[in-house]
């Protein structure tokens, strides 16, 4: 015991600690689906010292209805460095590459975490990788690695949001070695020369976040990855009180001959208003999603990505400038060609100083045949959540 | 008789300093910082007398062209560890990026809006700038008052950028320190709209620190309470401490 208390008050003092703690309770009321209580939760730790840094990031959940939706994960873990010109990270890490604000194609270092929730862009799994980043004043050049495939646990039957007809075994079945690494180039401009604008350049090769399924037996299905060259051009321009946001990615698929090639293209707007009742912004966002197959007649809609294609995304964010930091966000993604849209609706307050109550609604409206959405069928999902932070 | 005359016309010019000049020397007090790390609380009070507390740290680097500051809001909880990156663009729009670590997003963000509350204070975004004597035209000369036994002078000054929340501030600058201590901001309309109190000037290493600025909005009957709780100058800070890689 003594030992043990030595030890802890002498890494105690090797370290500067940091944490932030979020736990919340959330009441779910879906319209095809049994209610739900979820206790849910995060901790992010950070430990310093004079050599690096380590970054450290605990979820939880636990549904009083859903088994699966049962998990305490170790999220993010990594060590980081700074030099002058340099920086270095390694372990188990979130990234975020993306410009609009509906959905991201560029975003796929990491796999989506479709147990917490499929509709929330910062629902995902950390990838185990490293990286390396050089700067040059404001321009940067990163290379990175994924070192492995990691199987995803998807909703099955009985939990929201399953997009499987039949049986899924989480073994993920792979074109090459499991530890066959990915390996990314990114850089990054910033320019004011004529506008002022960010450019970033991501060149990836190996597997790609986007898998298909096989059948593994003639009730079963397994996620299949694939390796892939990936393209993706990510920029902002900011005109007077105006930023245009365009996202592009070409995906050379190597070796799988279900899947076609695909390109994906998305561009969007946003504007904002300042003041416009009392102290309260209005910001607008408009933006379009198109995905492209090099081959029509392989396989498609295995991938929540393949949702935005011809959709338009509309949405408005009212932000109340108050004391207690309330904010409306509403957005619809409208399918311009297939009858089907999704509508989400948030608002947000802090009651006191640490707790913040959050109530969502979304709604799933698909007559379309054979699509993702139309998996899910028509739906609407009701929560209301009370987070305490400290 | 010539040679009181002559006297006079060497007090009138002694007086009469151009209001740009006593700017720029109150500007050089607070000046040569070269880079800093503060810890500040805000304290924000509505006209029922409510308060809600704001805790920020504050990184800030001088420039020739701009100054350039990170700002880390640690308290409330929520919004702990989100981070907004600055450069100040003298006589523009500056340039801002917003972490949001929930995401571990960094979003570029339009920064025109100048007269928007900062973290619902009465403090604006340019309230709490670089208060660079560069980013406004002074259209008179400084002229001497006394108030309240001091004597201070009295600069009015516009600012230059047309999205700015105010059409004119004047500024009372002390005349034994020349430092700034108190002001008054008038908004678009013309119109009182807040006053503002600097105080607890601390001499670090030859620079001058405000240390507490007090804002009170006229209108509203708002007041919030900028305070610093920690400052370090000559903090060894370069531009690589106010890049984007900041942003994690």
């Amino acid at each position: 015991m003594r030992a043990l208390l030595l030890l802890f008050f002498t890494l105690a003092n090797l370290f500067a600690f940091e944490q932030k703690t979020d736990i919340g309770v959330s009441g779910l009321a879906y319209s095809d689906y049994n209610n739900e209580i979820l206790t849910h939760g995060s901790s992010k730790i950070t430990l310093n010292n004079d050599y690096f840094q380590t970054d450290a990031n605990i979820e939880f959940i636990y549904s009083n209805a859903y088994k699966e939706r049962r998990y305490l994960l170790l999220n993010e873990l990594y060590i980081s460095k700074e030099f002058d010109d340099y920086s270095v990270s390694l372990g188990k890490k979130i990234k975020y590459w993306g410009e609009l604000e509906g959905f991201n194609i560029s975003d796929v270092y990491n796999q989506k975490n479709y147990l917490k929730d499929p509709f929330d862009k910062s629902a995902k799994y950390g990838s185990w990788g490293g990286d390396i980043s050089r700067y040059f004043d404001e321009n940067s050049l990163e290379i990175g690695l994924r070192f492995y495939e990691e199987n995803l646990n998807f909703p099955t039957n009985n939990t929201p949001y399953t997009p499987f007809l039949m049986h899924y075994d989480k073994e993920l079945r792979l074109s090459a070695k499991r530890y066959t690494p990915t390996l990314y180039v990114k850089a990054n401009f910033l320019s004011d020369s004529y506008v002022d604008s960010e450019i970033s350049i991501i060149l990836l090769h190996g597997y790609d976040t986007k898998r298909s399924y096989i059948p593994i037996s003639a009730t079963t299905l397994s996620q299949y990855a694939y390796r892939v060259n990936k393209a993706l051009f990510l920029s902002h321009i900011i005109y007077n009180d105006t930023i245009f946001k365009t996202e592009l990615a070409y995906t050379d698929v190597i070796d799988d001959v279900q899947m076609s090639d695909y390109t994906q293209v998305s561009a969007g707007v946003e504007q904002s208003f300042y003041e416009v009742v009392g102290t309260a912004d209005i910001t607008l966002f408009g933006e379009y999603y198109r995905y492209l197959y090099s081959d029509n007649d392989k396989l498609k809609n295995v991938d929540i990505s393949e949702v935005y294609d011809n959709d338009l995304f509309v949405a408005l964010r009212l932000s109340f400038n108050d004391v207690r930091s309330s904010e409306f966000k509403v957005g619809i993604l409208q399918d311009i060609q297939k009858d089907e849209n999704v509508i989400k609706a948030t608002l947000k307050t802090r009651v006191y100083d640490s707790f913040v109550l959050k109530g969502e609604y979304l709604q799933i409206r698909s007559f379309a045949h054979n699509t993702i959405l139309s998996r899910f069928s028509n739906s609407s999902r009701f929560t209301l959540a009370l987070h305490y932070t400290f | 008789m010539r040679k009181s005359i002559l006297l006079l016309c060497l007090s009138v010019g002694l007086l009469a300093q151009s209001g740009q000049e006593v700017a720029k020397r109150a500007y050089e007090q607070i000046s040569g910082y070269q880079s800093s790390i503060s810890t500040t609380t805000m304290l924000l009070k509505n006209a029922e007398g409510d308060e809600n507390l704001r805790k920020l740290e504050m990184k800030k680097l001088e420039g020739e062209d701009g100054d350039r500051s990170v700002l880390v809001f640690l308290y409330p909880n929520d919004l702990k560890d989100t981070k907004l990156l600055s450069y100040e663009v003298i006589g523009g729009d500056d340039k801002q990026w917003l972490y949001l670590p929930a995401l571990k997003r960094v979003k570029r963000i339009s920064s025109r809006n100048k007269s928007g509350s900062f973290m619902a204070s009465e403090f604006s975004y340019e309230d709490i700038s670089s208060q660079n004597y560069k980013n406004y035209i002074y259209p008179e000369d400084a002229t001497v008052v006394t108030k309240d036994g001091v004597q201070y002078f009295k600069v009015m000054r516009l600012p230059k950028d047309r999205h700015s929340g105010y059409s004119k501030q004047i500024i009372y600058i002390d005349t034994k320190k020349t430092l700034a201590r108190f002001g008054e901001y008038f908004d678009k309309q013309g119109r009182l709209l807040k006053k503002i109190f600097f105080s607890d000037y601390v001499l670090l290493d030859g620079v001058y620190r405000v240390h507490k600025i007090v804002i009170k909005n006229v209108q509203n009957q708002k007041e919030s309470i900028l305070t610093w709780e920690s400052d370090a100058i000559k903090a060894g800070l370069g531009k690589k401490d106010f890049s984007k890689r900041v942003l994690r």
